[in-house]
């Protein structure tokens, strides 16, 4: 093409390879991308808005909704949120279970994206292997919370149920069964001659441009920056599990993926020492203003009846504070600005979703690549839309 | 003025203030079942006890005034122990009914046995039933829900001075009895201020839940006083109609029209457009068309027979200055004297 | 950095920025030192605050008319020993907050998203537009003052009225 004439390309919003409704405007000098813009917004279903006209415990469906490919990792973070605002402990058996939870959603997440980004690439047969295993944390969902994607198996307080003997065993199979379905990708791709040249080297951030431009989770990581909220603020019992934080070097397409690949093991890893070491106790907090009175009590004690009636209608009441609280969900640092103010609804939600970050760094990660190239960094990046738009 | 420290907060009140009143100012909340911002005190659920000086001896802050120098401590432990156990005696005989209840939902007893976080209260059934017979038809007396509060004989009392109703007798035998049926007027002033499920409405019974309906301001419409009205609203249908104790003329009271008024707005047989007659049957017609109509008539009348021919009478629905307007147009326009109001609704 | 610290070296280059400490790591800054507080929040070698988690918007209008509508609060966190600060900036209606985008690159489009949601404007962001919803949508929807539902939520939505950048 000649000097200085440029083509204007759309990618998206109904793009595979923007992985939801995101949409890239490029502009090409030959395959050179020399300007991206990321637009946003098809999926914003206002679920900050949402909130606030719910109660504290109604508001747990709608974080699931928000990264649905690790809704758990959500949960934890929305309910975690609310207890720091409520000032509650929860029991420790109830914190193991949500680590157990949250660690298979990170899975879960990584299965996806390691499906989707080898697929976009041309490595077809990954996402066959990683659904296939995707499949066994999706019955193990459904066994402990009869939901298989967007489980919703957090309360505020605890979580909704206790394990039962298939969930155990099912969750001991998986931590059996994966590591060898994890050295089965690497076979696939990690020393594969074309994935290795289509993704080393591209899409290249330093450590400090990344911090600037506010990346955390596997893409910080990937340029090598040990920022993990599992370790830096330290949350539902974290600190009592032994894991390590994997960093890349330079913060490449490649350095990210090796990063996840890596987190594959870690949360095995964690999730083996957490259903061996279950304690044993509740699984939820017993406080008269946020738990449910069981069942039975409710049919001959008219107090037990009267308090189910107003946790069910009104809820329970957040108090006249602020927090912020974040976790590291599957895709960075999940973070949930909670203001109270004396009623069952929170005043104001606001989620500060990882994704969104990182789609705003995509136009400094695309230009200067080759277009074929941007499909590699949309995919290494991970983002998923329905975290962004919110 | 006299001050006074409560919670470790320094307050200043105009004498005669009670305890509960200065508290409530200084955004100070105590819990209170009885209590109700219309009555006088009554002082029969113990549940605003306060310590006064460190005394362990509560006392009822509804009643009692606010003294120079009072250190009043709200919220100790000693008192949310004893509020507990004066709230299970009242606990101890109410019904299993919240899942029917019409009340739940916004019922002031499970506010407070969740704020007090009350549990392991089991049902005791009652050894001698109580009658659930009550002064009007349009009421219905629930007994078994009745925590014996007094709200609703305090209002009969002292707002309305009618006394229908009393309670009889008091501990576990004690019951509401109608004292004078004939006495009643129906004004649901009861059952505007019962805390509990006690007193429902018959009109509106199972039709809807309070956290499933709207509730829409408006001005009641059968008399010119102009009652602060809420219509209960679900589904495009009214199912009933509650006050806003701070908001207008009436404060929260109301008539029997206007409490229990209300079935005509869903009626079928409610007009929407005007009618016109022709050749002996109706016919709908638009607004324009019917004024017109009506004028051209008048008019015709007025020219053929005179105007005394003509009379006119309004409405008491009608506000003052509407009826002012009507008279007016009578008058100057028809030009008759003929003009008459029917006085009542 | 401790709260303590983090005062005691921004009240040395910026004295009278600080307006108000809040809990264990929150600061409300003055609105007219707000651009070179933040400025040397993040240039500071010891104090070191490189990344900007978020900004959130909060429309306090039930604070109204004692205080200023809006209250933006800054997560700050510091990349060597992984600590937040909380910033808190007051913000009336009228107001044009300065843009922090020049300081962090994630201020971009986080500024946006307040603008398009909550209506505050920054001066000197390089691209103010709306982010979330469209060209011609009208209202900010995380306003208290704007309904749940939307406006005119009963009448058919023309989906080809719709501006798009």
């Amino acid at each position: 093409m000649a000097e200085g004439k440029t083509i204007t390309l759309n990618m998206g919003p109904h793009h595979p390879a923007t992985h939801g409704v995101l949409r890239v405007e490029v502009e090409l000098d030959g395959e050179i991308i020399v300007k991206a813009t990321p637009y946003i917004g098809y999926l914003h279903r206002g679920i900050e808005k949402l909130a606030e006209s719910k109660n504290y415990q109604q508001a747990i469906p709608l974080s699931d909704r928000l990264d649905y490919a690790s809704a758990s990792a959500n949960n934890m973070g929305y309910c975690t949120a609310v207890e720091k605002l409520m000032g509650i402990e929860v029991p420790k058996r109830a914190q193991y279970l949500r680590v157990i939870m949250a660690e298979l959603a990170r899975i879960m997440g990584h299965h996806l994206w390691i499906g989707t980004h080898a697929l976009d690439i041309g490595a077809m047969t990954v996402i066959f292997y990683a659904f296939r295993d995707r499949e066994m944390i999706m019955d193990i969902n459904e066994e402990i919370a009869g939901y298989r994607l967007t489980p919703t198996f957090f309360r505020i307080g605890g979580v909704a149920a206790d394990t039962t003997p298939d969930f155990i065993k099912k969750v001991r199979e998986f931590v059996k069964w994966f590591p060898k379905a994890l050295q089965g990708y690497h076979t696939l791709l990690t020393e594969n001659k074309i994935w290795t040249t289509r993704t080393m080297g591209i899409g290249p951030i330093s450590a400090k441009d990344a911090i600037n431009a506010g990346l955390t989770g596997p893409s910080l990581r990937g340029s090598g920056v040990a920022y993990d909220i599992r370790k830096a603020f330290p949350y539902s019992s974290y600190d009592d599990f032994d894991f390590k934080i994997p960093v890349g070097e330079k913060g490449d397409v490649y350095d990210r993926y090796l990063v996840r690949m890596e987190e594959f093991a870690q949360s095995i890893k964690i999730i083996d020492q957490a259903i061996e070491n279950l304690p044993e106790g509740p699984v939820a907090i017993d406080s008269p203003w946020i738990t449910n009175p069981d069942l039975v009590s409710v049919q001959t004690d008219i107090s037990e009846l009267a308090r189910r009636f107003v946790l069910h209608t009104k809820g329970p009441v957040g108090p006249d504070k602020e927090v912020y609280h974040a976790v590291e969900g599957a895709k960075g640092e999940l973070g949930f600005y909670l203001v109270g103010d004396g009623t069952e609804h929170p005043f104001r939600m606001k989620v500060r979703s990882p994704c969104f970050y990182l789609a705003s760094a995509l136009p400094r990660l695309l230009v200067g690549h080759m277009i074929a190239d941007a499909i590699a960094i949309i995919g290494s990046i991970d983002v998923v839309l329905g975290e962004i738009d919110r | 003025m006299v001050s006074a420290t409560i919670d470790n907060r320094e307050i200043s009140v105009p004498e005669g203030t009670t305890i509960l009143e200065a508290a409530q100012k200084a955004g100070i909340d105590i819990p209170t079942l009885c209590h109700h911002k219309r009555l006088p005190p009554i002082g029969s659920c113990n549940m605003c006890i306060v310590e006064i000086n460190g005394n362990t001896k509560p006392v009822n802050s509804c009643n009692s005034p606010v003294e120079e120098g009072m250190k009043v401590a709200t919220d100790t432990k000693a008192l949310h122990e004893q509020r507990v156990v004066n709230l299970k005696k009242i606990l101890k005989h109410h019904a299993l009914d919240c899942p029917i209840c019409d009340k739940a939902g916004e019922c002031d007893l499970q506010d407070v046995v969740y704020r007090l976080g009350v549990t392991d209260a089991p049902f005791e059934p009652r050894e001698n039933p109580r009658i659930a017979e009550y002064s009007t038809s349009l009421i219905r007396y629930w007994p078994e829900r009745c925590i014996l509060c007094q709200r609703c004989v305090t209002a009969c009392n002292a707002i309305k001075g009618i006394g229908a109703i009393d309670i009889k007798s008091d501990g576990d035998d004690g019951q509401i009895v109608v004292v004078d049926a004939d006495k009643c007027k129906s004004c649901g002033e009861c059952l505007f201020v019962c805390p509990t499920g006690a007193l429902t409405e018959n009109l509106s019974r199972y039709k809807g839940r309070p956290w499933l309906e709207n509730r829409v301001e408006t001005t009641c419409t059968y008399c010119g006083c102009g009652c602060q009205l809420q219509l209960k609203v679900m589904d495009n249908r009214v199912i009933g109609v509650t006050t806003d104790v701070d908001r207008g003329v009436n404060q929260g009271s109301l008539c029997v029209k206007g409490r229990f008024g209300y079935e005509f707005i869903g009626d079928e047989n409610r007009l929407t457009t005007p009618l016109i007659k022709e050749n002996g049957e109706f016919r709908e017609a638009s607004w324009d068309e019917a004024l017109d109509l009506t004028a051209q008539k008048f008019s015709s009348i007025k020219e053929e027979s005179g105007p005394d021919s003509i009379a006119g009478l309004t409405s008491a629905k009608c506000t003052n200055e509407e009826n002012y307007l009507f008279q007016k147009f009578m008058r100057a326009v028809i030009g008759t004297n003929n003009v008459d109001h029917c006085a009542r609704l | 950095m401790d709260i303590k610290g983090i005062v005691s070296r921004l009240e040395k280059t910026d004295p009278g920025a600080i307006d108000r400490v809040s809990g264990e790591n929150e600061i409300t800054l003055n609105f007219n030192d707000f651009n070179k507080a933040m400025q040397t929040l993040h240039d500071d070698k010891s104090l070191c605050f490189d990344m900007l988690v978020d900004i959130v918007a909060i429309d306090r209008i039930d604070r109204m008319p004692q205080s200023h509508r809006f209250d933006l609060v800054y997560i700050l966190l510091c990349s060597k020993d992984f600590s937040r600060l909380l910033v808190r900036l007051a913000a009336g209606e009228d107001n044009e907050v300065p843009s922090v985008s020049s300081i962090w690159a994630s201020a971009d489009w986080a500024e946006r998203e307040v603008y398009d949601l909550m209506g505050i404007t920054f001066s000197g962001h390089p691209n103010l537009r709306r982010i979330l919803t469209w060209k011609n949508f009208e209202g900010h929807p995380l306003r208290k003052d704007f309904p749940l539902e939307g406006k005119d939520f009963d009448q058919q939505f023309d989906t080809t009225s719709i501006e798009d950048y």
